[in-house]
């Protein structure tokens, strides 16, 4: 590895000296193809990264880019200068060389999951993805939902026009049954999954017609409500690297039974407030039955939540809104 | 669900717990509720007579109320309210009273003068008094309400809750009763039941009931009730109605809608005489059949709908609202007294289809057992004869297919699995037991339990290890640790995908999510094909009409959410801007039937980088095989896209489909997650636009940049948001800067006099200061 960078690096030396020397258009033109075109020593070079053992690739191609991207910029100024016929003089049209790349920035969504799947890998989850179109029979049918329930009723749906029984997935739990199936799992699993789920509603600060939800999975012999508690407490901690108090509270979902509420103590703004992080429960012997596990053998837990919110909490954003505003202003302070 | 504390305390003589207790515990237990706020009659409001009433002299409107307020005492007060006469009972506000405004706020009432007549206080409405929202006339009392005493002494302070019920438990718990039973079962204490004398036994004579479809309307029980005299209710019933928020109007209508907030089913009263037929039929709707509703609204029905039949013309839409001209009102001295059971999904599309929720749709529309429509009436007739001397004539009862109880095998063993530690069987069996359940213990290990026949929601084992766990509490759950396990590998989806992510932002992009819909315009002005997009069926606006084909229609639109920056030539903040997400379109072949569901990574790229290049050095992260490069696109947008757009021309695109591109791996993708953050406080940020100017500028060598920033920002003062310095150029004499200087408040929209005063202010400043010459 080191040989290769240090080539890249002597690479570049070479052609910014060359650059240096060049007077005019064709100079410059020669220049180009000599260093940096497609038969050029510097993507020679980036070409060889690819076989260098796995460790090294990243650095290597890395820095190579980073040669690249820089020769390119360079060549572009001389070029410009070139064109104000070799006159030496302030135009903003004409970058000077010192001016770097301005850093980039992944969107706090990002941070977020990435810190979440970090955890969940931790613990021991396999992490699955599902389509955020969905069928009606997973996210509603399968999970307990059935055509009649109120629930159905009262979740405000996207629907596809000309698919019939398609929808935007309302939540992540279609997943439950969908990766059972289509993976053939058996049970013990944990599984942990996420992304994109819809309401057709109309948005303010703490609502979205998009939102992103992660939600867990175990299905053992024996995993139980005290098994719950454990991972989301240590999930919670780990996420916001302090000690989280939590409590679980009844609530209805018509996938689990019992299904419960999980509240987390503020200690993120310090208010001490419980503030609603998540449904949970025991996975319902219906939908355990859907996933073709035997319910009279295996019982399950799930929780699933909002990660908007955990990134509105960690990061202390005020308004759902902002995630996908793509104001540059607000995405590059992260 | 809106509670009154004094109405549980009636149902739960024994009830100790303060209001605040009550809603922790039925939250921690039951269902999140909460404390919603208080009734309290001010002292200063008491009861007096109307003894005489003059035209205001100077207001067509008012009138003067001459009013005994008991003790000989008497006093004029001006009134615009419609519904008072002499001899009316109202509720007299003396000065110093706190009158509840429109708005909920509260005001002392002072003596004043009203178009040049004194009024001594004032005569207030139900709102007035913090008695719900009725504001279309002064609150009437009965008319044998004793004069000259404190309205508090009749409608005595309350506290309200609200108790979000879930759907499982609305069956149950809908009404006072039920909450009153779910708080005996955890605090362990009696309810005392309501008086409720047997239904008449035999059928009344000439009345007939027929049900179309029993699956619909499973039960109906129609009693006649004779000589009933209408006047208002008590004041005690009339505050419990004020309570949750109701308003009182006679005594046989609030029966009915006591009853219901009571027992949780809603009932109906029709004018016995106003019915064009003494048979009711409970069938489908005609298609096109009109009905007008006790509030005036006309509602045009369908097949599917029910209705309730009395001579061939609809007199209700069953469980949700009355017809007009068959209401109880004054004078009405018979009635048809309707308690019935219907079925909740014909109510909850009947409901949705007419866009009408009232208190009895909610009830019907969440399901609710046929048991209770018979112990409803039951009450009702007792009140009904109690308070307005009806007498019942017999009973009609249509319950053809009686419910079963279930009665459900259980393992008691089976709880403790699911809490987590052992609940023991006698703290089961009393669980159960006061849940009104019958427990038969057949082993030790195996019980047969028969719930209540109203909790509709308990039909198998699950569903009584929940009701055991949550009253034990889940507080109980022991604490522990997670199970050690071994960490598991990142599917290669996700490591691809944030190696594609690592490499777009550390190339000076910044990550955008944006929303996955679309109207299509600048997909179209790109030339994306849009044919097979996918339409959503029930859009919220214009913007949401489709699913997106492609992710830079929306990139381009960040662009333009940015304008002011992106129109910028040069510009040391990352402006290019990047997204991962998903598109779709019709087609075969993918997971679901129908739709095809691509992941891309796409960026648009503002500071002239060449997105062929960048592209190039994305792939060889990857072992991929020689036609990876097909699951790429690059180049420039559409020239013509960008000038409608008014953006820059040199901007250049790049998209890589992430999900063809794991099929041209010749190898497993590593990558490591990187070590997270440090977590950052997001910083508000104006919703104002902002405005940008440049100023370049010559100064002597060795006068460093942030040494002009200092005076730029201190000079421009709080409009100057931020310096940017875009380029320097350090001559053999003298030093050149250029900065985008970006104005903008965080109270409104800068004017351009305010900009180019503040811009102003700073070349002088840095003339006066470094001898700076501006360019």
């Amino acid at each position: 590895m080191t040989s290769l960078i240090a080539e890249l690096n002597r690479g570049e030396t070479a052609a910014r000296r060359s650059l240096n020397a060049v007077a005019d258009a064709s100079g410059l033109e020669a220049w180009r193809a000599a260093y940096i075109g497609r038969k050029g020593s510097i993507p020679r070079l980036l070409r060889m990264v690819k076989d260098l053992p796995l460790a090294e690739r990243k650095n290597a191609g890395r820095r190579g880019n980073e040669i690249r991207q820089a020769l390119e910029r360079s060549f572009r100024e001389k070029e410009a200068q070139i064109n104000v016929d070799g006159k030496k003089a302030f135009s903003p049209q004409s970058a000077p060389a010192h001016r770097q790349t301005p850093p980039g920035h992944l969107h706090p969504l990002t941070h977020t999951l990435r810190q979440i799947q970090y955890i969940f890998t931790k613990l021991g989850f396999r992490l699955i993805e599902g389509p955020s179109v969905e069928e009606a029979r997973y996210n509603f049918d399968s999970l307990n939902i059935s055509l009649e329930h109120p629930a159905r009723a009262e979740t405000d749906t996207y629907y596809l026009k000309d698919h019939p029984g398609l929808v935007l997935r309302t939540h992540v739990s279609p997943l439950q049954v969908r990766s059972m199936l289509e993976n053939k799992f058996r049970p013990p699993v944990r599984l942990m999954y996420w992304g994109p789920t819809f309401r057709a509603e109309k948005e303010d600060a703490t609502h979205g017609a998009l939102f992103q939800q992660y939600e867990f999975l175990v299905i053992d012999e024996t995993v139980n409500l005290a098994d719950l508690k454990a991972i989301t407490t240590a999930f919670y901690s780990q996420f916001f690297g302090t000690e989280a108090v939590i409590r679980l509270r009844p609530s209805y979902f018509p996938f689990v039974e019992p299904g419960l509420e999980v509240d987390m103590q503020d200690t993120v703004t310090g208010r001490g407030d419980w503030l609603e992080m998540a449904g949970a429960g025991m996975i319902h012997p219906h939908v355990l039955e859907a996933m073709n596990v035997d319910s009279s053998r295996y019982q399950g837990i799930a929780l699933g939540g909002g990660l908007d919110r955990l990134a509105m909490l960690k990061y202390g954003i005020p308004d759902i809104r902002l995630f996908y505003s793509g104001n540059l202003e607000f995405l590059r302070q992260f | 669900m809106q509670l009154s504390y004094n109405w549980l305390t009636e149902l739960l003589p024994n009830l100790s717990a303060a209001p605040a207790e009550i809603a922790e515990i039925l939250t921690m237990h039951s269902f999140e509720t909460t404390v919603t706020g208080t009734v309290a009659i001010d002292p200063h409001v008491r009861t007096a007579r109307i003894t005489r009433l003059i035209p205001h002299p100077n207001a067509d409107r008012l009138q003067l109320a001459e009013i005994d307020i008991g003790q000989g005492g008497r006093l004029t007060v001006v009134c615009g309210a419609p519904n008072i006469s002499i001899g009316s009972i109202v509720a007299y506000a003396a000065p110093g009273a706190r009158i509840v405004e429109d708005s909920g706020s509260r005001f002392t009432l002072a003596k004043a003068t009203i178009r040049g007549q004194e009024s001594a206080g004032m005569l207030a409405s139900p709102r007035e008094l913090g008695l719900g929202s009725h504001h279309t006339g002064v609150l009437l009392l009965p008319v044998d309400t004793p004069v000259g005493t404190p309205l508090s002494s009749h409608i005595p302070p309350d506290t309200l809750l609200d108790a979000d019920v879930t759907p499982n438990r609305a069956h149950d718990c809908m009404s006072h009763l039920g909450i009153a039973r779910e708080l005996a079962a955890l605090l362990e204490l009696t309810v005392a039941e309501p008086t409720a004398r047997p239904l008449p036994a035999g059928p009344p004579p000439d009345w007939e009931v027929t049900v179309e479809n029993p699956i619909d309307s499973p039960r109906y029980l129609g009693i006649p009730v004779s000589n009933v005299s209408i006047d208002d209710s008590p004041l005690w019933l009339q505050a419990r109605l004020f309570a949750v928020g109701q308003r009182p109007i006679n005594n046989v209508v609030d029966i009915t809608n006591y009853v219901m907030f009571e027992q949780g089913n809603p009932l109906h009263a029709f004018a016995a005489d106003r019915l064009p037929a003494k048979h009711i039929a409970v069938r489908s709707a005609h298609t096109g059949e009109i009905i007008t509703t006790l509030d005036g609204k006309q509602l045009r029905l369908q097949p599917r709908q029910l209705v309730i039949d009395s001579g061939g013309t609809a007199v209700a839409v069953a469980g949700i609202i009355g017809g007009s001209g068959t209401n109880v009102a004054a004078g009405t001295r018979n009635l048809l007294l309707e308690a019935a059971n219907f079925r909740a999904y014909a109510i909850q599309q009947t409901s949705a289809e007419l866009r009408l929720a009232t208190e009895s749709s909610k009830r019907f529309a969440r399901g609710l057992s046929p048991v209770t429509a018979a112990a409803a009436a039951a009450r009702a007739v007792t009140l009904l004869t109690d308070l307005a001397g009806g007498q019942p004539l017999g009973l009609i009862d249509r319950y053809p297919h009686p419910i079963r109880r279930t009665r459900i095998t259980f393992r008691p063993a089976r709880v403790s699995a699911v809490f987590g530690s052992a609940v023991s069987s006698p703290v089961l069996a009393g669980i159960l037991t006061r849940l009104r359940c019958a427990v038969e213990e057949e082993t030790h290990a195996v019980w047969h339990v028969t719930p209540p026949p109203d909790r509709l929601d308990l039909t198998g084992e699950h569903d009584l290890i929940e009701e055991a766990v949550r009253v034990r509490g889940f507080e109980n759950i022991p604490a522990r640790s997670p199970d050690r396990q071994h960490r598991r590998r990142v599917p290669r989806t996700v490591t691809i995908r944030e190696q594609i992510r690592d490499a777009l932002a550390s190339a000076g992009s910044v990550e955008v999510y944006n929303r996955p819909f679309e109207k299509m315009q600048i997909a179209r002005k790109l030339g994306i094909s849009t044919d097979a997009a996918v339409a959503i069926a029930n859009p919220i606006g214009p913007e949401q009409a489709y699913l997106r084909i492609s992710l830079l229609p929306r990139l381009l639109d960040n662009l333009l959410a940015n304008k002011g920056e992106v129109r910028l030539a040069h510009s040391s903040r990352s402006r290019n801007v990047f997204e991962i997400g998903t598109v779709w379109r019709t087609g075969e072949g993918g997971k679901i039937p129908g739709v095809i569901e691509e992941e891309y990574a796409a960026a648009v790229l503002v500071d002239g980088r060449d997105a062929a290049a960048l592209a190039g050095s994305i792939l060889q992260l990857f072992k991929t095989n020689d036609t990876a490069m097909q699951t790429v696109s690059v180049g420039r947008c559409a020239p013509a896209a960008l000038t409608a757009l008014k953006l820059p021309a040199t901007i250049q695109c790049l998209e890589i489909n992430i999900s063809q591109l794991l099929m041209h791996l010749n190898e497993e993708p590593v990558y490591q997650p990187p070590s997270p953050v440090a977590v950052k406080t997001y910083q508000p940020i104006s919703k104002y636009p902002p405005a940008y100017r440049d100023i370049s500028l010559l100064v002597a060598p060795g006068t460093s940049a942030e040494q002009v920033q200092g005076i730029i920002e201190r000079a421009g003062g709080v409009l100057v948001a931020d310096t940017d310095l875009f380029d320097v150029y350090d001559g053999d004499e003298k030093t050149s800067y250029a900065f985008h200087i970006k104005y903008q408040s965080d109270s409104r929209t800068l004017s351009d006099d305010e900009i180019t005063a503040a811009h102003q202010r700073i070349c002088a400043a840095l003339a006066a200061e470094i001898g700076a010459e501006i360019r």
